[in-house]
């Protein structure tokens, strides 16, 4: 099917869910976190429970020659424990904020996983051999006497069946008063940035007891707090540029060639506000869920909580596109501030060739937009009324309560089904995202 | 009448034994050098009755009368603005950025509120003006019976300036609450919650004040340790009629916060200081 302006109207498809079906979820069972790897070829979710399962796309199937791999469950493991704060007689929670993944250098998987204080990296390693044929051990590991050796023989290694380890290889903490809310690997494959409500650091991978304040936007007084933090990332080519959002809808680009301590930004992206829309939530509804770069490095998106903008880095005026995710709750924002939807932070990401961006919203609906003029489009992340190579129907949201084919009222949306954590693959047209019951993965129709 | 101006308490009453008690009422008045006389203040009560905690919340609501220009902003803003008292008092553990959020939200409202001169509590003052002041209680009482009846069951009718909690059940029998470290005025702050008829005097106590506090001084720092911290000063030299700088007047003793250790309360007394502090401006 081709659209006018000659681009082809992409279809997509649900390919699986993962989790529990059943209405019955427990919190710890919730995914706070969904990242594909630089290859696509594993996809990481981290829940509330500190969990991190981690699957694997099978190699293509040989049958269905137009089918992507299924994703199926290549590792499982408790990445953080719940800790207490003594000092502040505070809980430290276990969930999953984010997780980031470095680049491949060899055999091993390396992930950055990190919650709202602690910052772990993860080796993720297979192993299919053992050894066997100790001299001096049997082979349940108890050593043998030595006396009863009469001969010697070399061990070698025997196929086993394919077990994959995680193993904590750094554990970096101590770092943050305040709630982590990003982490971002850097371009250079050294270091990476942490950022929480107040303050960026900068570690290098190697060294878990030292890091480097290159933001601080703490008051010496903090009475006069009145904007933090929300999304920070290093930018995909330049090692020494990055990012950081703020509660107050505004973006700061900073050059860590400028200063050691980039308090002092080098641009700052605001789009002036629009005095006719002002509300009292304005400020609440302008403040950054999240900032991504676009692969090629010259633009960036933010999300907010009714839009998403994209950004030319060149220009920090005002953004070059913005897109209504769900400008239909403009009117609800009252409600939504007193059941505290308000201040869900949605994620967005960027398609492979930084032709769409896709981000979530409630009711299980999800929004992709192509960039190229095309209208936005809400498909819904459902497995009920969905069946796997069968494309997803738009849907509409209209005024009202009114539901039938297609179209559902404002009134009608369930505010508890939200889908914040979002990812898309980053060589082809695969997305998964979060429910909060499940993990679902849509795969682009290939025609 | 020109202008009619919302003045917001909130009114805690435990049940846990078979006469309801009185947590603390507290409630500081901020005094506006510039006030207008013929703004008058509307008292707006709502009672709720804390009951056990598998009951429901029976709530009376009082509509409140206002002679606004614009009834519907208004009235979304004085949500907003309950909302957000809630949502900062409730919570103790809400993430910074939430609190910066409401913090601001509440900010902004407080600023247009006192631009428009609306946090001018004229009965404060000396020369108030009682009539409309008892009009406007009246009023309250016709649509509060619920108030009515747990002010008589619990022998603080009289005059209240400050309700002591039932830690022990035993302690509110007698209405007027004890200030050990607070020197009374005479003038004490009463008010009359109807089952005694118009409140002929609202005066406020002279005596009882505490420094200028900000909202962030809640928000950001340990509301125990803070409040407990507190002194009670001398008498307030600003009540009179044009002083030039906004006074703050609390009724509250560190005695009494101190003996609020008991959890329960503690959520609540953070709760109405909250409120107040916040609605009566930093």
């Amino acid at each position: 099917m081709e659209g006018d302006g000659g681009s082809e109207i992409k279809q997509w498809c649900l390919s699986q869910v993962k989790g529990a079906i059943d209405d019955d979820v427990t919190e710890a069972d919730i995914i706070s976190a969904v990242e594909f790897n630089h290859s696509g070829e594993l996809l990481a979710t981290g829940d509330r429970g500190g969990r991190i399962v981690i699957f694997q796309q099978e190699q293509e199937s040989k049958t269905l020659a137009h089918s992507r791999g299924e994703y199926n469950v290549y590792s499982t493991f408790q990445s953080h424990e719940p800790e207490f704060d003594y000092l502040k007689s505070l809980e430290i929670e276990e969930k999953i904020n984010k997780i980031r993944w470095l680049p491949q250098k060899n055999a091993a998987h390396f992930l950055l996983s990190t919650n709202d204080k602690t910052i772990k990296l993860w080796k993720i390693s297979e192993r299919d051999k053992r050894p066997e044929g100790y001299n001096l051990k049997e082979e349940d590991g108890r050593y043998k006497d030595p006396t009863s050796v009469t001969t010697l023989r070399v061990p070698v290694f025997q196929p086993m069946d394919l077990m994959v380890e995680a193993s904590p290889r750094r554990v970096y903490a101590n770092a943050h008063t305040y709630h982590i809310n990003s982490i971002s690997v850097n371009s250079d494959n050294e270091t990476y940035l942490s950022a929480d409500d107040l303050r960026i650091n900068l570690w290098h991978l190697d060294f878990t007891d030292r890091s480097f304040n290159i933001v601080d936007i703490k008051p010496t007084n903090m009475e006069e707090l009145t904007e933090v933090i929300t999304a920070s990332e290093f930018h995909p080519l330049q090692c020494n540029t990055f990012v950081y959002g703020s509660s107050k809808g505004s973006v700061r680009l900073c050059d860590m060639r400028a200063a050691a301590l980039c308090d002092q930004h080098s641009k700052l992206f605001e789009e002036p506000e629009d005095p006719s829309a002002r509300s009292f939530f304005s400020e609440i509804i302008s403040s950054v869920s999240d900032v991504k770069f676009s692969h090629s490095g010259r633009y960036m998106m933010t999300r907010d909580y009714l839009t998403i903008k994209i950004w030319d880095l060149n220009m920090e005026s005002q953004p070059v596109e913005t897109y209504q995710v769900h400008e239909y709750l403009r009117s609800k924002l009252c409600s939504l501030y007193e059941n505290d939807c308000i201040f869900d932070k949605f994620e967005c990401c960027w398609s492979h060739d930084d032709s769409e961006v896709m981000t979530g919203s409630y009711n299980n609906f999800f929004r992709m937009f192509g960039r190229d003029g095309q209208a936005g489009v809400t498909l819904e992340a459902s497995w009920e009324s969905s069946s796997p190579r069968c494309p997803l129907r738009p849907w509409r949201v209209c005024a009202g309560s009114r539901r039938k084919e297609d179209e559902i009222g404002v009134d009608c949306l369930d505010f508890s089904r939200k889908i914040l954590h979002t990812s898309w693959h980053p060589q082809d047209g695969i997305i998964a995202m979060a429910t909060v019951n499940n993990l679902y993965i849509f795969q682009e129709k290939l025609n | 009448l020109h202008s009619i101006t919302l003045l917001y308490f909130r009114v805690v009453l435990h049940s846990r034994k078979p006469l309801p008690s009185i947590t603390l009422l507290y409630f500081r008045v901020v005094l506006h050098s510039r006030t207008p006389l013929h703004s008058i203040t509307l008292l707006y009560f709502r009672v709720r009755k804390l009951q056990s905690e598998d009951e429901d919340e029976k709530e009376p609501k009082v509509v409140a009368i206002l002679a606004d220009p614009h009834p519907a902003y208004s009235l979304q803003r004085e949500t907003v603005l309950q909302l957000s008292l809630q949502k900062l008092c409730s919570h103790v553990e809400t993430a910074l950025v939430r609190r910066v959020l409401i913090t601001n939200t509440l900010r902004s409202i407080q600023q247009e509120l006192s631009q428009q001169g609306a946090l001018t509590p004229a009965w404060v003052l000396e020369s108030s003006p009682k009539d409309s002041f008892s009009t406007a209680l009246s009023e309250i009482e016709d649509l509060c019976p619920t108030l009515t009846v747990a002010a008589s069951s619990t022998p603080f009718s009289t005059s209240l300036s400050v309700a002591q909690p039932d830690l022990q059940c035993s302690s509110n029998k007698n209405g007027r609450l004890s200030f050990p470290a607070v020197e009374m005025s005479e003038k004490e702050a009463q008010i009359h919650t109807g089952s005694n008829g118009p409140c002929d005097s609202a005066h406020l106590s002279s005596s009882i004040f505490l420094p200028e506090l900000s909202l962030d001084d809640f928000l950001f720092s340990d509301i125990d340790n803070f409040l407990c911290d507190l002194n009670p000063c001398g008498p307030n030299p600003g009540l009179a009629q044009g002083s030039s700088s906004s006074k703050v007047v609390s009724m509250v003793t560190d005695d009494l916060l101190r003996s609020l250790t008991n959890q329960p309360f503690k959520t609540d007394l953070n709760e109405l200081d909250h409120i107040m502090e916040v609605l009566v401006g930093s």
